[in-house]
């Protein structure tokens, strides 16, 4: 034991550099070869350390409880036993004076931790503690309210004429304050203060003294007028406020506890913090920007439309927009009339309550401190809004009276906790606010209001949305029987430039059999009006059949007539068209534009990587399109062969250029329908962004309401996400493609 | 007080001010604690432990302020509070998820590992016993003459209150290094 605490000694005055050059070289050379030593070293240092932190912790603790003006807990006290606070506060009187200037006033005070003759009580006793603690010295005026806060952060609020001299009359002209702080426990034990209180320990809040003194007069403080105090770091339950009296010895023992009331300071309400616990965390999860409140703000009330009762929902029902939209501005109108039923206890806050009272109205209430954020924070989590009506119902009470009514209706661990809070006996508002009762009225009605209105925006935006979603779907329909009238129209026209070519070839007229190609046209049921000639001969379908499949198919035919050996060929060759950077665009388009059909083809292909093949008979461009959220990309070649095009470059244009250069088209009647396409494209992709963003909206409020509301059941509505009959129609790949290729056949 | 100020501020033992200015950060910080799925009073816990953290590296005359307090503590923040999920997440499942790192900073990892050592020690120092609690802040924080302190807590000699003191330190040591193993067989 005795080497150890040696080694430990040794050990100290090593870390400590005490130790001499040589003895601390020799010192290291041993824990080189030591390890036990080393670990022994390593231990004690951060001991060592250990200790030094708890000053560093407490510092930043009296930091933190400045900042919050006193509202974080203390969580270190001295030894056991009941709990208090422990307050000096002694103003007493002996003398006053008629007049006095400023100098009297620091000549004869206190002066740092050097002391007056004598004490505030009259007398020439004077506890160690006393000596051992400077003073902090305010010149204030006491006949104005006055505000001052020390160096360790307690707010003393001043009223006007607080201060009486020895006769009993109040003091006018500049008066020295005087005030000595132990707030943390190093400072108490430095100063030799204990904690008795007769022969029983406290755990202490913070001690502190305070004395007047006009010249050398001793002032007290009119008991009808008192001083209003704030110690850093809140009252724990059952803390009382004691006076101490100095005992022979130097000592202070601690008599006539009083229970603390906490007065409660009206902050801003906008800096306060009333959404529900979890609302950040949500939207960050849905990868929202939380740091806008506008936005966060916007979001959150817009749940108020669950609670509305009032506006007749027309979900589950397909009723037109218009008799939609007719429907809300009925029910809007009748809103006024109507009242908000409220959803039974344990649905949640209607958001609406929470827009009501985060409003300046309730500035300077009970409920823009931040003792009230703590409870809403629990309320939220209750889901029992008549917790939240109590609150804003008793503005006048004291909070912890208040916490006690909640404590009565709420259950389980909710109760535990608002039997917490009201321990803390949080009292009420410094200057209470005089519109109490209005502001009563204002709460019931406002929520009703706003409840309504934010339903009914929400139902318009929701029916404009609709309203789009209807256009939407009718521009693609559109659009998809266009295309298919084109792809149409290209195979009509290219069968026929394909049975022309086999007929010279032949030498012999094929066209008469052409009704065929109409019946043969994957994409029309019924037969195109110009090809809708009667069949007269079959005897040639032979030849037809073959033409006809391979245009079908783009494949080469090479037919021997049987009877005269004349022969016919089509050919179908291979190209491949591959762009360069293709993952970086929103949208790709390659066109074929054959020079003698009056529409193009659209090619399928997937990476940027088209393959097609080319009819012998024609000659084509190729136009390619790309789209990158406003930017549009242009590429056209012309007269192509069937080869491969490797890593096609797209030249950026601005709109008027790609205009001049689809103009350009116009000589093979092409501009129109290419332009189309174009327009056609840019709106999609517009649109298609849209619903994703709203999709991804849908999916975010949907997780909310999940969460804040979760016995709020929307009518007639699946809870997949998209429950709001937003309605996404993807887009059929195969209608894209000029020509269908039927599987079956297995013919590619 | 501009970051400079405040370095100096710290470097001369006035913490009083720094800490005060320093704590106009906390709303931003507790805010991206927050939105990375944090709670308000971890956030607390986590901007004050930074601060610690500050204070202790400010100290040292090495230590430079590459692109300014407020980027430090954020840094330091970040990493406490994904060592806090991290611990959060062991408790709730029982296994440990691993997560890729972002930018991931050594010297501020080895910095909070030596902060959460001290962290330790500084808990096992203040659940000692109230005497031995008291003696060793006297005399390490305090800067108390062993004999003063004799005679404050009524010791018969100074060489009393040395052994003492030696006794609560091997007290602190020994819980200290049990506390170390058990957290490191976890």
């Amino acid at each position: 034991m005795r080497d150890e605490l040696e080694l430990m000694e040794k050990i100290e005055l090593y870390l400590t550099n005490q130790l001499s050059r040589e003895e601390a070289t020799a010192f290291e050379q041993q824990m080189l070869s030591d390890e036990e030593l080393r670990n022994g070293v390593a231990l004690q240092r951060d001991i060592m350390r250990g200790i030094q932190r708890t000053s560093l912790s407490q510092q930043v603790k009296a930091a933190a409880n400045k900042y919050h003006s006193g509202k974080a807990h203390l969580r270190w006290g001295l030894g056991g036993g009941i709990v208090a606070i422990i307050i000096i506060v002694s103003l007493f009187l002996l003398r006053s004076r008629d007049h006095v200037d400023l100098k009297a006033i620091s000549q004869n005070a206190y002066i740092g931790t050097m002391l007056p003759t004598l004490n505030e009580a009259g007398t020439a006793d004077w506890a160690s503690a006393d000596s051992m603690i400077p003073a902090e010295t305010f010149i204030i005026d006491p006949s104005k309210d006055t505000v001052i806060e020390t160096l360790k952060g307690i707010v003393l609020a001043i009223p006007a004429n607080a201060f009486l001299d020895g006769a009993g009359t109040i003091v006018e002209g500049p008066i020295g304050l005087y005030i000595k702080e132990a707030i943390d426990p190093l400072t108490i034990m430095m100063a030799g203060l204990s904690t008795w209180s007769d022969g029983r320990l406290l755990e202490t809040g913070g001690m502190f003294f305070i004395d007047a003194r006009q010249g050398d007069g001793i002032l007290k403080i009119d008991p009808e007028n008192g001083i209003y105090a704030e110690i850093p770091g809140s009252a724990k339950a059952g803390m009382q406020l004691f006076s101490g009296k100095r005992i022979p010895g130097g000592g202070i023992n601690w008599v006539d506890p009083k229970p603390l009331s906490h007065e409660l300071l009206a902050v801003d309400i906008a800096s306060l913090d009333f959404y529900p616990p979890d609302y950040h965390g949500l939207l960050h999860q849905h990868e929202y920007v939380t740091s806008d409140k506008r936005f966060t703000d916007s979001v959150y009330y817009s749940l108020a439309e669950l609670f509305d009762t009032s506006v007749d929902k027309m979900e589950g029902q397909r009723l037109t927009v218009k008799q939609e939209i007719l429907a809300v501005m009925d029910s809007a109108f009748r809103a006024d009339t109507t009242n908000t039923v409220l959803l039974p206890a344990g649905c949640g806050i209607n958001p609406a309550k929470i827009k009501t009272i985060w409003s300046n109205k309730y500035q300077n209430t009970l409920l823009a401190t931040r003792e009230f954020e703590q409870r809403i924070n629990l309320i939220h989590t209750s889901r029992n809004h008549a917790l939240l009506d109590l609150y804003v119902a008793n503005l006048d009470k004291n909070l912890y009276e208040i916490d006690s009514m909640a404590a009565s209706i709420a259950k389980g661990s909710i109760r535990k906790e608002f039997l917490q809070f009201a321990a803390q006996r949080d009292g009420k508002l410094r200057s209470g606010s005089k519109q109490l009762e209005g502001l009563r009225n204002y709460y019931a009605e406002k929520t009703r209001l706003l409840t309504t209105a934010i339903a009914t925006t929400q139902n318009k935006i929701r029916l404009r949305e609709e309203a789009a979603d209807v256009s939407a779907q009718q521009k693609r329909t559109a659009y998809n029987q266009q295309a298919e009238a084109g792809m149409r129209r290209v195979f009509e026209e290219e069968l026929s430039v394909n049975l022309k070519s086999a007929s010279r070839q032949l030498g012999r007229d094929l066209s008469t059999a052409s009704a065929v190609q109409a019946s043969a046209n994957p994409y029309t049921q019924a037969p195109a009006s110009r090809y809708a000639v009667v069949v007269t001969n079959t005897g040639w379908s032979n030849v037809d059949k073959y033409v006809q499949e391979s245009t079908v198919n783009r494949t080469t035919i090479d037919y021997t007539d049987p009877q005269s050996g004349k022969k016919a060929v089509i050919e179908y060759k291979p190209i491949l068209i591959n762009i360069d950077n293709a993952g970086n665009y929103d949208r790709l388009m390659v066109y074929l534009i054959p020079a003698r059909l009056s529409s193009f083809m659209k090619l399928d292909g997937s990476g940027g990587t088209y393959m097609e093949r080319l009819n012998g008979l024609m000659q084509y461009d190729l136009v390619c399109l790309g789209i990158k959220g406003t930017q549009q990309y242009y590429l056209r070649i012309r007269d192509v062969t069937p080869k491969r095009y490797e890593r096609l470059y797209l030249k950026p244009l601005d709109a008027r250029t790609l205009e001049a250069e689809i103009a350009q088209l116009k000589a093979a009647g092409q501009a129109v329908p290419i332009r189309a396409e174009i327009n056609y494209a840019i709106w999609d992709l517009a649109n298609t962004k849209a619903a994703q963003t709203r999709a991804r909206w849908q999916a975010m409020i949907g997780d909310l309401e999940k969460s804040f509301f979760p016995c709020v059941e929307r009518k007639g509505l699946d809870t997949s996400g998209n429950d709001r009959g937003y309605y996404v129609e993807p887009v059929r790949a195969d209608i894209w493609r000029p020509f269908l290729r039927p599987d079956s056949n297995g013919r590619q | 007080m501009n970051d400079e100020e405040i370095l100096q501020q710290i470097r001369s033992g006035k913490n009083d001010n720094a800490l005060g200015s320093l704590y106009r950060h906390l709303p931003a910080i507790s805010r991206m604690i927050r939105d990375n799925g944090g709670t308000r009073q971890q956030a607390e816990d986590i901007f004050q432990e930074s601060l610690i953290i500050f204070c202790r590296k400010a100290q040292d005359k090495t230590f430079t302020l590459s692109a300014g307090i407020y980027p430090y503590l954020y840094s330091v923040c970040r990493f406490l509070l994904k060592d806090e999920l991290r611990k959060q997440q062991r408790s709730n499942s029982g296994a440990c998820v691993a997560e890729p790192e972002d930018t991931v900073d050594y010297a501020v990892i080895a910095t909070i590992e030596e902060e959460a050592r001290y962290r330790l020690a500084e808990k096992i120092v203040t659940e000692l016993g109230d005497r031995c609690r008291e003696l060793l802040l006297l005399f390490y924080n305090g800067n108390m003459r062993l004999k003063e302190i004799a005679e404050r807590m009524g010791y018969s000699s100074e060489q009393t209150a040395k052994n003492q003191k030696y006794k609560c330190l091997e007290g602190a040591r020994a819980k200290y290094r049990q506390e170390q193993l058990s957290l490191n067989s976890l």
